[in-house]
């Protein structure tokens, strides 16, 4: 076999997983090699925006990162409630203590700039150790010998060998795919979130959001404002802008034909914004990433020799009701990644590493965030179909809405929703999302006629904002099947395109041949964001860009 | 005799003159002027072994001060740092050149019994390094392709130019740009490199130099830089070979680069992409001939260019040794790295036809048969460009034969079309499916067009495309969508369907005859004119 450059470790992606991962694997005095696709790390990286530090996590983000809050950071969450929406009626709950459970403290955050930061304390980490970051390369497979992975093959380099591989490459992770650890198949596994970033002056913030400089406040939505589309919406403060978005099921999604660029703007223009938002709307950045169900796709083993998943990547996005995390439970595994391999060098099992990663994994109470016990039990019988229109025929028959609706229930939805318990049992249904939330918001809620002023610009003008580096010639994705059933769901899914509308992503046509018509689907990559909607709901070659091609975020 | 002062004389002249020198007290006395002196680490050895030879002292007595063998091997890699992935600083990674493996003059110690491996380059003999020579100018390799003078021949004329005229002010010395060039009747392409900035430009013609050839190419080359040839050729110059030579990183420049600078015996830093010139210091023992000695180059040519496809940035330098001096300092420049300078045609040059005599056997190879590229469309340069767009959509290949009418009845006119047509799954019938090629796209991924007339039919105007176009001077838009984004910048905005209007225009056109009848005063929306 070649001889090929060789690292005690390489970490495939500069997120905070792969962050974590690095910077413990450094302070071992491990030779650590960091690949990041991005030209900067977090020019790739979307995220709603909260970071969490649990209190009983064995690692957080400030332990790994001596600075992190104040120098990668925006506004700490002091204040957080969720808005039940039914039409103009609304009743909001606080769900601080919800918030406050387990929660040493929570920032919101701004990826290109948190990213970028950690990229650099861990290229100073690393460089101690003999190894580095190196960004603008794309790692595009696993480098095996006699079928057993041994490293990594890149686009830009000559293929790397390591003892321990982490991939840390994010939701579309294409080594969790080359390992046979993840697919792409099913929508009702994933999540696709769409957020604006839009510019607010801090002084201003401070005073619509009643908060002082060093708070700030965090929203969630639900109710009918997305029609039937199971998800909801959020708001954070940054420093000086907002991060604003929504979250829905992408099965949801594909079956409403939703456009969520459109879902996005239906929270945008709800009259409950008009209390933080005025005619001032200017939005800095369009972005979209797709989020994976934890409580269905969390690997338990998420390792194959001496290759490790963190992160996004093994599917550890804990997303239940109005608990969403993940960046906290990447850098849990980040780190524990490391450790499992110092303590297992010298075995000559490769996959020794992983399986004790994945034993620590349980061990420190990860996996059972990520995957409730409770939700496993109880969605069994919550989603099916039968059972989710029984329990909503009886919530809007009037004995349901009156039980919903008397003063005592109030009272106990508010503990409801703060109870970690039963938020966890959820069921991922229109129940929990939809209906529930809008008797809530009929119910108890107080009507808001406030007048909206927000025009949440075109599709057209999102992207035209992007920032694009385009590799002219050489489109990552390739449609493998033109036909509306197999690929038609994407024309709307996708949050760059949309029905009728020829500058996005995938556009459906009308096209004569040979005297019958027939409608196709045709695709353009430049406009893409790379969120991966479309290897999910269309039939493609998805890969990522080149090293520093593609988009580029700059608030992310 | 009075006693030798070390400071006075290299280490190698002091060993030679320790050599008479017996008497133990005398040794310690210059063992100790040196440590009060200059206190060379090579030079107290050459005492000390001196001292032991007239059996003074035991072997390895004196050693505690001395250099443990392979420190200089290490000095070699002194200032390599092999940093990775700090390209945003753009932190500089400074290397030298030279390949390690030649035999220092001052080195005492006979290599290690010979492999056959470990020393694949060691009985490589220099035929023509110089000590103490004379340099001067840069020189510029001006390649040049089918009687014109390639884009980056002009880039590095351009920046040499500045280099030097930076070079005179820095140091006062007036040095010069030399351009060389060869090929088939090429006296008319050195007078044009004097115009680009050459102060002197040397060629020499050849029919069988037409086309790039290595080995007459290669000859000629060295043979102009060493100076060699006729007095009437070389009496413009009084220098042993040039100061800095750059060459194109093309195929053909690449290869030249390499063969000529190990000819002229020097050094090649390949594919760089900037330039300066300042001074350098170094410790480097093989550069200073002296361990923990710094010494001072002037006017090294400093060459970056991109590592591992521009993550890292190397700069290159190429430093004479103390026995052994490497000129001139070379780099082969990509493609488009540097402007060239406005062309002045009363710029004042030397224009030099070199004179050598051509071996036969240089041209044992042969052209025999070439082929150019297809170079594929060029939208740019017209008067008219008639641009389509996703409006098409409902009957493409009637679209593009509307689109072509109308570019058939202007003189000077070229169809382009939108990404959104290159990208589409549109089925175009076979004597139009040309035009619906990457080749005709307009726009940022595309072609950037600035025509007289821009006609835009059925294009939306995403800003992808706008960037293509903008500059244009007329902008005409067809469109069905009066809030189509192209309106905000188009100076005409024909609001109808493209199938209706084109065949209208196109008649127009024609019969230079056109029956307005506005139906919009435009008031609509604000215009520039």
């Amino acid at each position: 076999m070649t001889e090929y450059e060789h690292y005690e470790a390489v970490v495939v992606g500069c997120g905070p997983g792969g962050a974590a991962a690095a910077a413990r694997l450094a302070d071992h005095g491990v030779e650590t090699l960091v690949l990041e696709r991005g030209t900067e790390a977090g020019s790739k990286n979307v995220s709603g925006g909260l970071i969490y530090a649990e209190e009983s996590a064995p690692y957080t983000i400030d332990d790994l990162f001596e600075g992190f809050r104040e120098e990668a950071g925006e506004r700490p969450v002091t204040d957080y409630h969720i808005h039940n929406i039914a039409e103009n009626s609304v009743k909001t709950y606080d769900l601080s203590d919800l918030h406050e459970d387990d929660t040493d403290w929570c920032d919101a955050v701004l990826r290109r700039k948190m990213d970028s930061w950690l990229e650099r304390r861990v290229h100073e980490k690393t460089s101690e150790t003999g190894g580095g970051v190196l960004t603008n390369v794309r790692v595009n497979g696993l480098l095996r010998d006699g079928g057993e992975i041994v490293g990594v093959t890149c686009d830009e380099l000559d293929p790397i060998k390591a003892d321990l591989i982490v991939g840390a490459d994010g939701v579309n992770s294409e080594l969790a795919r080359d390992a046979g650890l993840m697919d792409w198949e099913e929508p009702d596994e994933w999540f696709q979130g769409v957020k604006a970033v839009v510019d607010m002056e801090p002084d201003v913030i401070d005073d619509r959001f009643d908060i002082e400089p060093d708070e700030g406040a965090a929203h969630l939505f639900s109710g009918d404002l997305f029609e039937d589309v199971r998800g909801g919406g959020f708001l954070y403060t940054n420093e000086d802008s907002l991060s604003i978005g929504t979250v829905f099921h992408l099965d949801s999604l594909v079956e409403q034909e939703a456009e969520p660029h459109e879902l996005l703007d239906a929270l945008l223009t709800h009259p409950l914004l008009a209390q933080w938002v005025r005619d001032d709307y200017h939005e800095r950045e369009y972005a979209a990433k797709l989020v994976p169900d934890s409580k269905k796709v969390a690997h338990e083993e998420p390792y194959r020799d001496r290759l490790v998943l963190v992160g996004d990547a093994a599917g550890q996005m804990q997303a239940q009701g109005p608990i969403i995390k993940g960046m906290n439970h990447a850098v849990t595994a980040g780190a524990l990644a490391a450790d499992a391999f110092v303590v297992t060098r010298g075995n000559t099992d490769s996959e020794a590493v992983g399986r004790r990663y994945a034993q620590m994994l349980e061990k420190s109470g990860t996996m059972d965030k990520l995957r409730p016990r409770r939700y496993e039990i109880s969605r069994t019988l919550g989603e099916r179909d039968a059972v989710t229109n029984v329990v909503e025929r009886v919530l809007e028959s009037p004995v349901g809405s009156v039980a919903i609706g008397n003063p005592i229930a109030n009272r106990l939805l508010k503990r409801a929703y703060n109870s970690p318990f039963l938020v966890s049992m959820l069921p991922d249904t229109k129940t929990g999302y939809v209906t529930l939330p809008s008797i809530i918001g009929e119910e108890h809620g107080r009507s808001i006629h406030w007048e909206n002023e927000i025009e949440p610009p075109t599709l057209e003008e999102r992207i035209g904002d992007l920032t694009y580096d385009t590799d002219i010639g050489n489109p990552h994705i390739e449609l493998r099947d033109e036909s509306v059933e197999a690929s038609g769901a994407a024309v709307h899914a996708c949050p760059v395109s949309a029905e009728d509308f020829g500058g996005g992503c995938y556009r459906s046509e009308t096209v004569a041949t040979n005297g019958s018509e027939e409608t196709l689907v045709s695709l353009d990559t430049q406009p893409c964001i790379e969120c991966g909607t479309c290897a999910v709901v269309a039939d493609t070659d998805w890969e990522h860009p080149r090293g520093g091609k593609g988009v580029e975020y700059r608030e992310g | 005799m009075t006693e030798l002062d070390p400071d006075d004389h290299t280490v190698d002249e002091l060993t030679e003159k320790l050599e008479t020198i017996d008497d133990v007290e005398e040794l310690r006395g210059i063992l100790e002027a040196e440590q009060a002196g200059r206190d060379r680490k090579t030079a107290h050895e050459a005492v000390h072994r001196r001292l032991e030879a007239i059996g003074a002292e035991a072997a390895g007595e004196g050693d505690s001060g001395g250099v443990e063998e392979g420190t200089e091997t290490e000095g070699e890699y002194e200032e390599t740092k092999e940093d990775v992935g700090e390209e945003a600083e753009g932190e500089e990674v400074e290397a030298a050149t030279e390949d390690d493996e030649e035999t220092e003059p001052d080195e005492t110690d006979e290599p290690a019994e010979d492999d056959g491996l470990s020393h694949p380059t060691r009985d490589k003999k220099h035929v023509r390094a110089l000590a103490d020579g004379e340099y001067a100018d840069m020189w510029v390799f001006c390649e040049t392709q089918g009687g014109e003078l390639l884009e980056v021949s002009k880039e590095m004329l351009g920046k040499a130019r500045r280099l030097m005229d930076q070079f005179a002010d820095d140091y006062g010395d007036e040095e010069r740009v030399v351009a060389f060039l060869m090929g088939d009747d090429c006296e008319g392409l050195a007078e044009e490199c004097i115009t680009y900035g050459a102060d002197i430009a040397v060629y020499h013609d050849d029919e069988r130099l037409e086309r790039f050839l290595h080995k007459p190419y290669t000859e000629i080359s060295s043979h102009m830089a060493r100076g060699e040839g006729t007095v009437e050729s070389t009496d413009w110059r009084d220098y042993d070979k040039p100061r800095y030579i750059l060459f194109p990183a093309t195929n053909n420049g690449r290869d030249l680069s390499a063969k000529v600078q190990a000819e002229l015996d020097s050094g090649l830093a390949s594919d760089c992409s900037d330039l300066f010139i300042e001074e350098n210091e170094v410790s480097n023992p093989v550069k200073t001939g002296e361990p923990g000695v710094k010494k001072t180059f002037e006017k090294v040519l400093h060459m970056k260019r991109p590592d591992f496809s521009g993550f890292e940035y190397s700069t290159i330098l190429c430093l004479d040794n103390p026995g052994r001096e490497f000129h001139p300092q070379g780099a082969s420049i990509i493609p488009g790295s540097f402007d060239p300078i406005e062309r002045d045609p009363d710029r004042d040059g030397l224009v030099i036809e070199h004179d050598m005599e051509l071996e036969e056997d240089w041209f044992r190879v042969e052209i025999t048969e070439y082929d150019q590229l297809e170079a594929g469309i060029d939208l740019t340069g017209h008067e008219v460009i008639v641009c389509l767009g996703r409006g098409i959509a409902d009957d493409p290949t009637g679209g593009m034969e509307l689109g072509l009418d109308l570019v058939d009845a202007f003189a000077d006119a070229e169809l382009g079309i939108t990404r959104g047509i290159v990208t589409s799954s549109y089925q175009f019938e076979g004597h139009v499916e040309e035009y619906s090629k990457e080749e005709r796209q307009i726009g940022e991924t595309g072609q950037v067009v600035a025509p007289n007339l821009y006609v835009a039919a059925g294009v939306s105007g995403a800003v992808q495309h706008k960037v293509g176009m903008d500059e244009s001077d007329t902008i005409v838009a067809i469109n069905t969508d009066t809030d189509a984004r192209i309106r905000d910048f188009s100076d005409y905005f024909v609001e109808g369907d493209l199938f209706a209007v084109l065949p209208r225009l196109t008649d127009a056109v024609e019969s230079g005859e056109i029956e307005l009848e506005a139906v919009a005063d435009g008031s609509g929306g604000e215009r520039d004119d």
